[in-house]
């Protein structure tokens, strides 16, 4: 079985046989340290390039939607739009605002993006493809996801700006209000699987069947609140661009715009996984799939990003086809519905493990 | 090695984050340094292996619980940043009772006798040692946290509203 960390020795071992050093007369720790650099950084590049994609993806999409061809110039079917529109976006000039308060405002982004690179490192792919596979990596990897209302709240106070405020709070309300039914969900996928590991969630939904079947309630209910939680579109109050300019982000522009933007849509990204992950049976193939299919390596991580990409394509279907909620409606939908839902959908849980149906 | 290291740079960051809140004149950077603070005790669980209590930490006060200050920082008067005023006014008997206090807890610790090496402490021994053998204080404490509440709710209220 092909995994990532026996490529990235192969690599890491090719590299020093060109550079003429034999890796046995290092000491033991050189190789173990130059693999996992390698790891880090085939992962990185790999989420990145996984959430230009997705941006994308959204974009045709989008242009589809509003009856439109969207970027097509640069690149074939416009692929290498995104790319083109960072250059530009890191060549332009950062501008910290006089009176925002400097530390906190340079502070802020760092914090978003680095708290959701961290949650992507518990995050796996596919039977070998993956980081660490730590026993409680769904716990980590939500825990890292919530931290994210922090950073959001310091980066609109310290702009100094009443839009960036307001957005600011709206979306730490937000973000709160909407991490209760989506961990109450989690906590139903958690009592199907008995474990915390995603790994182990995947392995039991090959033996028994997608937790979608049963728990339908809970995926509906995990989709609109990861919605919320990355800010799309019927959930965008805390940016919305009629109202706050661009909210909690107004202030931030060059590449910390280009970052914040990519930190957007990473999380959309590792929303979807973690769909995937915990509803639709993750990287495992039918059983009624011919043995090429599944066989060859890299199959399963194929498979798994065919289902994000899918999850994703129908979360931009949302946002085209939806329009933004009001203040008032989105505390009533998440307090009122998708509250008393996710219960539901616990109950559901518990009564299809004490009946024996479901594992 | 690498843990003592880990050990040493954590707990040097987290006296910082602590120094940082006592000393912040800003209230929003007390928050910042508050939430630095609960991450950093969140990665010295992790370093010594009890890694489910260093992520739920995280997850709890890292996520939640500094969000809720941020919202209690934004309902308070935000005139503070202008007033000059010092919090330490007697600076030399304050570093008189740190040094002793210091002095007495080094010589407590170096006295008592610790497991050299670190055990794994994962969800199962966790639960069952919470729920098990400690039920009792686990209880215990959740009423003497209770209690504060309750406490607090009556300080704050008027004498009329009682």
């Amino acid at each position: 079985m092909i995994t990532v960390y026996s490529e990235s020795k192969d690599i890491v071992l090719y590299i020093l046989n060109l550079l003429h050093i034999t890796a046995s007369t290092l000491p033991w720790y050189v190789v173990p340290t130059l693999t996992s650099i390698v790891v880090i950084i085939i992962a990185f590049l790999f989420t990145v390039l996984n959430t230009v994609m997705v941006i994308w993806v959204e974009r045709k999409f989008l242009g589809r939607f509003m009856d439109r061809r969207a970027a097509m110039h640069v690149g074939y079917a416009g692929l290498l739009q995104n790319f083109a529109d960072g250059i530009k976006l890191m060549r332009k000039e950062f501008i910290i605002p006089s009176s925002s308060d400097k530390p906190a405002f340079l502070l802020s982004p760092l914090l978003y993006i680095s708290t959701t690179l961290l949650a992507i490192a518990f995050l796996p792919l596919s039977w070998g493809f993956y980081l660490n596979n730590i026993s409680f990596s769904l716990i980590l990897v939500t825990a890292f996801f919530s931290l994210a209302p922090l950073s959001i709240f310091i980066g609109g106070w310290a702009s100094n700006n009443k839009y960036t405020l307001i957005g600011g709070m709206r979306s730490a309300a937000q973000m709160i209000a909407y991490e209760i039914p989506m961990i109450l969900t989690i906590i139903s996928v958690i009592i199907l699987a008995g474990s915390l590991n995603l790994t182990q969630i995947v392995t039991a939904q090959y033996k028994t069947g997608w937790y979608i079947l049963p728990l339908f309630i809970g995926f509906i209910v995990f989709c609109v609140s990861i919605l919320a939680e990355v800010e799309r579109i019927p959930f965008d109050l805390p940016e919305a661009e009629a109202e706050l300019v661009e909210g909690w982000g107004t202030e931030y522009g060059g590449v910390y715009f280009a970052f914040l933007m990519l930190t957007d849509y990473l999380r959309g990204y590792v929303g979807s996984a973690l769909a995937v992950l915990l509803f639709l049976g993750g990287w495992t193939m039918p059983t009624y799939f011919p043995a090429y299919l599944t066989a060859f390596p890299l199959a399963g991580l194929i498979w798994f990003l065919i289902k994000v990409y899918i999850v994703f394509i129908i979360f931009v279907w949302v946002r085209a086809s939806l329009p933004r909620v009001r203040i008032d409606q989105l505390l009533s939908i998440g307090w009122k519905k998708l509250l008393p839902l996710a219960v539901i959908n616990l109950l559901i849980a518990i009564a299809v493990v004490s009946v024996g149906v479901w594992a | 090695m690498i843990t003592d290291l880990l050990l040493l740079l954590l707990s040097f960051f987290a006296i910082f984050f602590a120094v940082g809140v006592l000393y912040s004149r800003e209230v929003v950077h007390v928050v910042i340094y508050i939430a630095g603070l609960f991450i950093d005790l969140g990665g010295l669980y992790i370093v010594l292996s009890s890694p489910y209590v260093g992520a739920v930490q995280i997850f709890v006060y890292g996520g939640a619980v500094t969000v809720l200050l941020m919202f209690g920082v934004m309902l308070t008067k935000r005139t503070i940043k202008e007033k000059k005023e010092k919090i330490v006014t007697q600076f030399d008997y304050a570093v008189i009772v740190a040094l002793l206090v210091s002095l007495y807890v080094g010589a407590l610790f170096s006295y008592t006798n610790y497991p050299t090496e670190l055990y794994y402490i994962g969800y199962y021994s966790l639960s069952n040692n919470m729920f098990g053998t400690y039920i009792g204080t686990f209880v215990l404490l959740g009423i003497v946290i209770m209690a504060a509440v309750i406490g607090g709710v009556y300080i704050v209220k008027e004498e009329d509203q009682l």
